[in-house]
C-alpha cells in the first residue's frame, strides 16, 4: 500500500493538532499541517504533498488566494486542492467551479475517503 | 466568510463560476454560463464588473483590485490571475471575497450593540440613528445627513435637538406621540412619516422608524436606535394620484350634471363646469369656441375667469377663420394644441404671437370638440400668470370633457331647433323629427302613445303601429328594472305638466336603453293641454363611460391603500367594486383568485354584491370554483347569455347560481393576469332577464383585470423587496454564524474521534457521554446549516422527485411519536390513501414534523391532534393538520410565520420553524396558511399539487 501525504493549511490551531492525533502512525496516510497560510506556499513546493486541504477564511491570505498562488507555481499547479470550509453546508459538498468543497465539522473518515477517491 | 471565483474567456463570456459568485449576481449559473454578463440584472454590478474585466484583459496579468458597488454598498476584493496558457489561452481566473464598504469614513463610530440587522440596513438605503433616550445624546450616520444635503460634520454635534429643528413642526407632534406609545409599550416600534428641511430649503419626506432597546428596571426607555430613509419619491407619487383622482372626480360629477340639467340651465351648468375645471388646475382662463362652418367664424360661447383675470368673451365673436390659418388647420384636424411658451412661438405664426401676447397669455391648451358632423368647437384654457406643463392625464381629462360638451351642446341644439319647430307646420317638423338623432313621443293626456319618430323605432326597434295607442311603461318594461326615478313620472306630470331625467328603458329584444328626457305638453289652438311630448338623448354610452370612469378612478386608491397596508387589498377590492348601482341595472362584481396561486395573503374567496337587495355580506366561502370551470370561463371571454343558454359550455353555472341566489341573467368575464400568473377572475354579472353589456363593458372590464393585476403585481413587488431584506439579513448572520460556530464544532467533533480511539468503549457512561456530545455537535451544525440554507433561496423545484404523500405523513408521525408518547397525545390520521405530489421529500418531511412539532408542545397533556386530507382528485391538495390546543393570541396569527418570533422563547425555541416552512412550500409552488380553529385549536393548511396520472 502507497502512502499519501496530505497538507492541512488551516489557522485553527486546535483542529490541526486533532487531525495530527488522528492520523498519527496511520499506513496509509502521512500528514502535515501548517497553521500560517504564508509559509503554506513555501512548505508545499518543498515537501510536494499529494493533496492540499485548504481552510478558505484565513487571516492575512486566504484560502483562493493561496489556491491561486499554488496553481501559478511549476511545481505545486498540478496537486490537487480541497476546500475544507465552514462556509459550505453539508448539502453543498461538492466541486463548484472546478474546486472541491468539503464542509466543516468533518469526519476522518470523509477526508480518508475523498482522498482515495481524488487520488486513487 | 464566502469567496467568489470564476474565469472568464473574454470580459464578457464566463467559463466558470462558483455557487457564491452566482449568488452574488442573483443569477442561476446555467444561464450565467449561455448568456454571459448580459443576465446579470443589477446595473451597478454588471456595470462595475465590466470595467474590472476590461482592465484585467488589457493589463493581462496579476492584478488586485477592490471594487465597490455603491448602490447595494458592498465591497468585494477581487484577485485576477491569468490562467497559463497550456491550461487555457487568454483566460482569467477571479476570486473575491467581500470587504467592508467604506463609503466616507463617519466621524464618529456608529456604536454597534446586539443590532445584527444594523450592517444589512445600510444595504437598504437606510441612515441610521442612535439615541440616548436620558441624556438627549444622539448619533447620526453620514447617510442620514446625506438625505438632508448635509455632512455629517456640519451638524455635528448632533442631539435629539438636531432632528427636532430640521422636522416639520406640524410633524413633530405627531411623531412625538407615536414615540410616546412606544415608550408606553402600547406600539412594539416607533414608525412615522416626517418631513424633514433639507439645506437647500425644500422638504424631504422621511420614513423614520426604530426601537427601544434598552430598558431601565422600571421600564423606562435607555436607548433607542432606527433608521431613516427617503420615502420622497413615492410621497410624491402619491400626491400626484390623488390629484388625478380629484381631476376624475370632478370630469364625473361634471358629466352628471349636464346630463341632468334642462337644457335652458345648460349654459349655466357647462360655465360652472369650467370653473371647477380652472380652479383645480389651476388656470386663468377656460373658454369654450363654437364654429360657424357655414360663415366660417368662430365665437366664444362660454368662459370662465380666475378673479382678477378679465373675461374676453364679448370680445370674441364671430371671428373670420381667415384670422387664424394655422390654428383653423389643426382644429380641423382634431389636433390638440399646446403651446408650452407663447414666446417661442415661430415667426410664421407672428399673428398668433401677437394675439396671444395681448392677452398676456403664456401656455396654453385648446382641445377640438368634436360632434356628430364634424369639429363644431373647442374648449381651451389660458395660464396668464405662469407656464403650465403639459401632462398626459390631464390632456386626457380634457377630452373626456371635451367630448362630453360636445353630446350636450348637440342634444341642446336638436331640441332647441324641435321646440322651434312644433310651432310650425306639421309636416316640416314631421320632416324634421325624422331627421334628427333625438327621439320623440307624443302621447295623449291618458299617456297613449300617439307619435314617435324615425329614431325611436331604430333605437327601440318597435314600429308605429306596434306602439300606437300603447302605454310607455307597459311596452318598455321600464319598472321591472327597479329604476327608482321613473315611478313618479307619471304622477309629476299630472301635477306639474313637465318632467326632466333619465329614464331606463328597454328596447323589443330586451336591451336596456338610457334616455336624457324632457317630457313638456301639448297645447291645441284654444290653449289646452292635449297631451305630452317627449324629446330624449340616448346617453346609455355616456352614462357607462362615466361609471366605468368612476371605477378605474377607484383603482388608484386601492393602489394606495395597499401600499400603506398590503392586508387591506380583500377591503380595498370590496371598496372599489361595490357601489349603489354603479351601472345602470343592479349587478354584482366578483373577484375569484385562482386557488393554485400562492398569494397567501388573500382570502380565497370573496364577492362583494352590489345589488343592494341581497345580503352585502353574503360570501360562500365553502363554494369553489374548480379548475377546469375557471379555465373554462378564462377561455370563454364573451358575454355569457345565460338565459338563452344555448350549448354554452357552462350552461347551468351551478356555481354563480348558488352564489347569487338565483340564476344569473348576464354575465362577464376577464382575467385577472399579474405579470407571472393567472391570479384569478373578476366577473361583473346581473340577475335581469335584459340585454344590458356590450363591448364597451366587456373591454373595460379586461381593462379593469389588467389595472388590478397590476396592483396585484406592485403588491407582490413590495412583498418581494420585504423578503429580499430579510433574506439578505439572514444570510450576513448565517456567514458570520457558520465561521463562528462551525470551525468550533469541527473542532470539538474531530476530537471527539480522537478520545473515541483512546478510550474504554466497554464502559457503558463513557459510550452514553460520547454519543451524547456527538450528537449534540451534530444539532448544532444542523441549526447553522438550516439557518445558511435559508440564505441562499435555490433549492427545490429542480431537486423535485415523485413522491407519496400517505407515506410522508406515515414517515412524519413515525418521527414524533416519541413526543406524542411522552405528552399522551392522541392522533388521529385520516390522510391514509395514496396520493401523490411532486416535491423534495426531505424538505416536505421537514414541513410535517415541524408542524406536529408545534402542535405537541402547545397541547397539554391528553390533548388530540386530527390530519385530515381534501382535494384528492382534484389536483389541489389540502393537507389540514389540527390540534385542539389554546390556539394563537389573534396579535400574534400574522406574526407566526416571520423569522426569528416564536411563543416558546422559554423552551428555546429558534423562531425559525414556521418560516422555513412557509418558504419551503412556497418554492414548491404550494401554500401554507394558520389559522386558528373556532372555539379553539390551530388549523395550519398545507397545499400542495396533486399528481393525477394522465391515463385516468
Amino acid at each position: 500500500m502507497c502512502m499519501y501525504h496530505l497538507m492541512f493549511v488551516d489557522d485553527e490551531v486546535d483542529f490541526l493538532e486533532n487531525l495530527k492525533f488522528l492520523f498519527e502512525g496511520d499506513p496509509e496516510f502521512s500528514i502535515s499541517v501548517i497553521s500560517d497560510p504564508e509559509k503554506a506556499l513555501q512548505k508545499a513546493i518543498y515537501s510536494k504533498p499529494d493533496i492540499i486541504f485548504l481552510d478558505v477564511s484565513m487571516p492575512k491570505i486566504d484560502g483562493g488566494e493561496l489556491a491561486v498562488a499554488l496553481r501559478e507555481n511549476a511545481i505545486t499547479k498540478s496537486i490537487p486542492i480541497v476546500f475544507i470550509t465552514a462556509i459550505v453546508t453539508s448539502a453543498e459538498r461538492g466541486t463548484y467551479g472546478g474546486q472541491i468543497f468539503l464542509p466543516k465539522p468533518v469526519k476522518s473518515a470523509e477526508i480518508r475517503s475523498l482522498v482515495r477517491e481524488i487520488l486513487g | 466568510m464566502s469567496v467568489q471565483n470564476w474565469v472568464m474567456q473574454n470580459p464578457s463570456t464566463y467559463l466558470q463560476a462558483n455557487l457564491e459568485h452566482c449568488e452574488f449576481l442573483g443569477v442561476n449559473a446555467e444561464t450565467l454560463l449561455s448568456k454571459g454578463m448580459a443576465c446579470i440584472v443589477d446595473e451597478d454590478i454588471m456595470a462595475t464588473l465590466q470595467s474590472l474585466h476590461e482592465e484585467a484583459f488589457l493589463s493581462s496579468q496579476k492584478m488586485f483590485r477592490e471594487v465597490q458597488f455603491s448602490y447595494t454598498s458592498q465591497a468585494l476584493a477581487v484577485t485576477v490571475t491569468p490562467l497559463p496558457d497550456e491550461i487555457l489561452p487568454g483566460a482569467m481566473l477571479f476570486t473575491a471575497h467581500s470587504v467592508p464598504f467604506v463609503a466616507n469614513k463617519p466621524p464618529q463610530p456608529m456604536p454597534i450593540g446586539e443590532d445584527i440587522l444594523r450592517a444589512s440596513m445600510h444595504g437598504m438605503g437606510a441612515g441610521l440613528w442612535h439615541w440616548n433616550v436620558q441624556t438627549g445624546e444622539t448619533l447620526f450616520d453620514d447617510k442620514w445627513a446625506e438625505m438632508l444635503g448635509y455632512t455629517i460634520e456640519e451638524l455635528s454635534p448632533t442631539s435629539i435637538r438636531t432632528w427636532e429643528m430640521l422636522t416639520h413642526p406640524q410633524d413633530l407632534e405627531q411623531a412625538g406621540q407615536l414615540l410616546d406609545d412606544h415608550f408606553k409599550g402600547k406600539k412594539s416600534q416607533y414608525d412615522a412619516r416626517v418631513r424633514m428641511k433639507h439645506k437647500h430649503g425644500h422638504w424631504v419626506w422621511i420614513h423614520d422608524r426604530g426601537r427601544v432597546y434598552e430598558w431601565s428596571i422600571d421600564g423606562q426607555p435607555l436607548r433607542m436606535a432606527g433608521s431613516h430613509v427617503d420615502i420622497s419619491e413615492r410621497q410624491n407619487l402619491a400626491t400626484l394620484v390623488q390629484k388625478q383622482s380629484k381631476l376624475q372626480g370632478i370630469a364625473s360629477t361634471f358629466a352628471v350634471e349636464l346630463l341632468k340639467s334642462p337644457i335652458e340651465e345648460l349654459d349655466l351648468v357647462v360655465e360652472a363646469g369650467l370653473g371647477e375645471i380652472g380652479r383645480f388646475l389651476p388656470t386663468d382662463r377656460v373658454y369654450i369656441f363654437q364654429l360657424n362652418t357655414l360663415e366660417e367664424t368662430m365665437s366664444n360661447t362660454h368662459e370662465w375667469v380666475a378673479t382678477g383675470v378679465s373675461p374676453e368673451k364679448e370680445n370674441l365673436l364671430n371671428l373670420p377663420y381667415s384670422a387664424f390659418p394655422w390654428w383653423m388647420d389643426q382644429i380641423q384636424l382634431n389636433e390638440t394644441i399646446y403651446i408650452p411658451d407663447t414666446s417661442e412661438l415661430p415667426d410664421e405664426q407672428k399673428d398668433l404671437k401677437e394675439i396671444l401676447e395681448m392677452q398676456s397669455i403664456k401656455s396654453l391648451l385648446v382641445v377640438p370638440i368634436e360632434g356628430r358632423e364634424g369639429i363644431m368647437g373647442f374648449i381651451g384654457m389660458d395660464f396668464v400668470t405662469d407656464h403650465w406643463a403639459f401632462d398626459k392625464f390631464t390632456h386626457q381629462v380634457i377630452k373626456y370633457i371635451s367630448s362630453l360638451i360636445s353630446g350636450s351642446l348637440e342634444s341642446k341644439m336638436d331640441q332647441m331647433q324641435i321646440i322651434d319647430l312644433l310651432a310650425q307646420e306639421r309636416k316640416v317638423f314631421q320632416r324634421i323629427a325624422d331627421e334628427t338623432q333625438s327621439i320623440i313621443m307624443t302621447t295623449n293626456l291618458k299617456h297613449e302613445i300617439s307619435y314617435v319618430n324615425k329614431a325611436f323605432t331604430e333605437i327601440y326597434e318597435y314600429s308605429q303601429d306596434e306602439v300606437h295607442r300603447k302605454l310607455p311603461a307597459i311596452l318598455l318594461r321600464a319598472k321591472d328594472l327597479g329604476w327608482p326615478e321613473q315611478a313618479s313620472v307619471k304622477s309629476k306630470l299630472q301635477t306639474e305638466k313637465r318632467w326632466k331625467g333619465m329614464l331606463l328603458n328597454l328596447t323589443k329584444g330586451g336591451r336596456v336603453v338610457c334616455e336624457s328626457a324632457t317630457i313638456t305638453p301639448r297645447y291645441d289652438a284654444k290653449g289646452e293641454v292635449t297631451g305630452f311630448i317627449k324629446i330624449a338623448e340616448i346617453i346609455t354610452e355616456t352614462q357607462k363611460k362615466y361609471n366605468w370612469m368612476k371605477i378605474f378612478s377607484r383603482v388608484q386608491e386601492l393602489s394606495l391603500t395597499i401600499q400603506r397596508d398590503p392586508t387591506l387589498l380583500s377591503d380595498g377590492l370590496a371598496t372599489l367594486l361595490s357601489q349603489d348601482r354603479a351601472l345602470l341595472i343592479p349587478h354584482s362584481f366578483l373577484v375569484i383568485p385562482r386557488q393554485s396561486t400562492n398569494t397567501s395573503f388573500l382570502s380565497p374567496l370573496f364577492c362583494p354584491v352590489a345589488d343592494s337587495s341581497r345580503d352585502p355580506n353574503k360570501t360562500l366561502k365553502d363554494e369553489r370554483l374548480t379548475e377546469k370551470e375557471y379555465q373554462e370561463y378564462i377561455k370563454a371571454r364573451p358575454i355569457h347569455n345565460l338565459r338563452s343558454g344555448n350549448g354554452h359550455p357552462l350552461q347551468h353555472q351551478p356555481y354563480f347560481h348558488k352564489l347569487i341566489g338565483e340564476e344569473p341573467g348576464e354575465m362577464l368575464v376577464a382575467p385577472i393576469r399579474t405579470k407571472f400568473n393567472s391570479y384569478g377572475i373578476i366577473v361583473c354579472l346581473h340577475s335581469k332577464p335584459v340585454r344590458y353589456f356590450d363591448e364597451t363593458d366587456t373591454s373595460n372590464l379586461n381593462s379593469l383585470g389588467k389595472l388590478i393585476g397590476q396592483v396585484l403585481d406592485e403588491l407582490a413587488l413590495n412583498q418581494f423587496i420585504y423578503t429580499q431584506n430579510t433574506q439578505e439579513q439572514i444570510s450576513q448572520l448565517a456567514s458570520g454564524l457558520a465561521h463562528e460556530v462551525r470551525n468550533p464544532l469541527a473542532v470539538i467533533s474531530m476530537g471527539m474521534e480522537v478520545l473515541e480511539s483512546e478510550m474504554d468503549r466497554s464502559n457503558f457512561n463513557v459510550q452514553r457521554a460520547t454519543d451524547n456530545i456527538n450528537r449534540s455537535v451534530s444539532r448544532a451544525n444542523q441549526i447553522v446549516e438550516n439557518l445558511m440554507r435559508l440564505g441562499t433561496p435555490q433549492e427545490m423545484e429542480a431537486d423535485a422527485i415523485l413522491l407519496r404523500l400517505d407515506h410522508l405523513v406515515n414517515e412524519a408521525i413515525g418521527l414524533v411519536t416519541y413526543h406524542l408518547r411522552s405528552q399522551k397525545i392522541r392522533l388521529s390520521n385520516h390522510c391514509d390513501r395514496p396520493v401523490e405530489i411532486r416535491g423534495v421529500k426531505e424538505s416536505i418531511l421537514k414541513v410535517l414534523v415541524n408542524v406536529l412539532l408545534n402542535s405537541i408542545q402547545a397541547l397539554p397533556i391528553g390533548g388530540h391532534i386530527k390530519i385530515s386530507l381534501h382535494g384528492r382528485g382534484t389536483g389541489r391538495l389540502h393537507l389540514e393538520i389540527e390540534d385542539n390546543g389554546p390556539g394563537i393570541p389573534a396579535e400574534d396569527l400574522h406574526r407566526v410565520t416571520k423569522p426569528f418570533f416564536s411563543t416558546k422563547k422559554d423552551k428555546h425555541g429558534t423562531g425559525m420553524g414556521l418560516y422555513i416552512c412557509t418558504q419551503t412550500m412556497q418554492r414548491l409552488g404550494g401554500l401554507f396558511n394558520i389559522t386558528n380553529k373556532i372555539p379553539h385549536g390551530v388549523v395550519v393548511q398545507i397545499g400542495m399539487k396533486e399528481l393525477i396520472n394522465e391515463a385516468e
